[in-house]
């Protein structure tokens, strides 16, 4: 599953530090999200685009064609 | 920033509050584990209420510290319980076929030592302990 988080925080001057505080989790976690080695559960993907005020599909993408 | 329903504590906080507890737990439980080992020999001469009493304090401890770190696994967020889950399935699934294994070939006498449980849970342990830093390494 491919995912914006990297640009969206870019785009708010984020840390990767500062997002993981915003969604609960540990800073390793918003970087295996981020590189794709990790696919956040959907609650988690519901938080995160709470946070970012989009829709889950605006952040995370099925990558299966 | 947007909040989204902010915890009372930060991970990091949880996770420090409960591993200390965890820490202090199987602290006592393995000073319980020590009482009821060099107990009965040591302190009370194979009086069988100490030893009794000294078991029953073991599985007390025994069952606060599974309960802590059942509180301490459900603390953390979703990539560190699956890093902690992965880690638990291969030592469990290791110390059993070490053991089943190492059982069979001592009753056919292919061996002739027999495990013991401690060298056991050392053996799961330090899978363990590979398997969370090798886990930790895959995901970073």
């Amino acid at each position: 599953m491919k995912n914006r988080l990297k640009v969206l925080r870019a785009e708010r001057n984020w840390t990767q530090a500062d997002l993981a505080v915003a969604l609960d989790v540990s800073r390793q976690t918003v970087n295996a999200i981020e590189t794709n080695k990790f696919d956040p559960s959907l609650p988690l993907a519901f938080k995160a685009a709470r946070l970012f005020n989009l829709r889950v599909e605006e952040i995370f993408q099925d990558e299966v064609e | 920033m947007n909040t989204v329903n902010p915890p009372k504590k930060t991970l990091q906080q949880r996770t420090k509050y409960n591993v200390q507890r965890l820490f202090i737990w199987t602290l006592a439980w393995v000073a319980s584990l020590a009482l009821l080992a060099i107990g009965p020999r040591n302190l009370w001469a194979f009086e069988a209420s100490f030893s009794l009493a000294a078991l029953a304090l073991n599985l007390l401890i025994g069952l606060k510290m599974i309960l802590v770190n059942k509180q301490h696994l459900l603390g953390l967020d979703e990539l560190q319980r699956r890093v902690q889950l992965e880690a638990m399935g291969i030592a469990l699934g290791v110390g059993l076929v070490t053991g089943c294994a190492l059982e069979a070939l001592s009753n056919a006498n292919v061996i002739s030592f027999t495990m013991d449980v401690s060298q056991l849970i050392m053996i799961m342990s330090l899978v363990y302990i590979t398997a969370v830093f090798i886990s930790i390494r895959k995901y970073a």
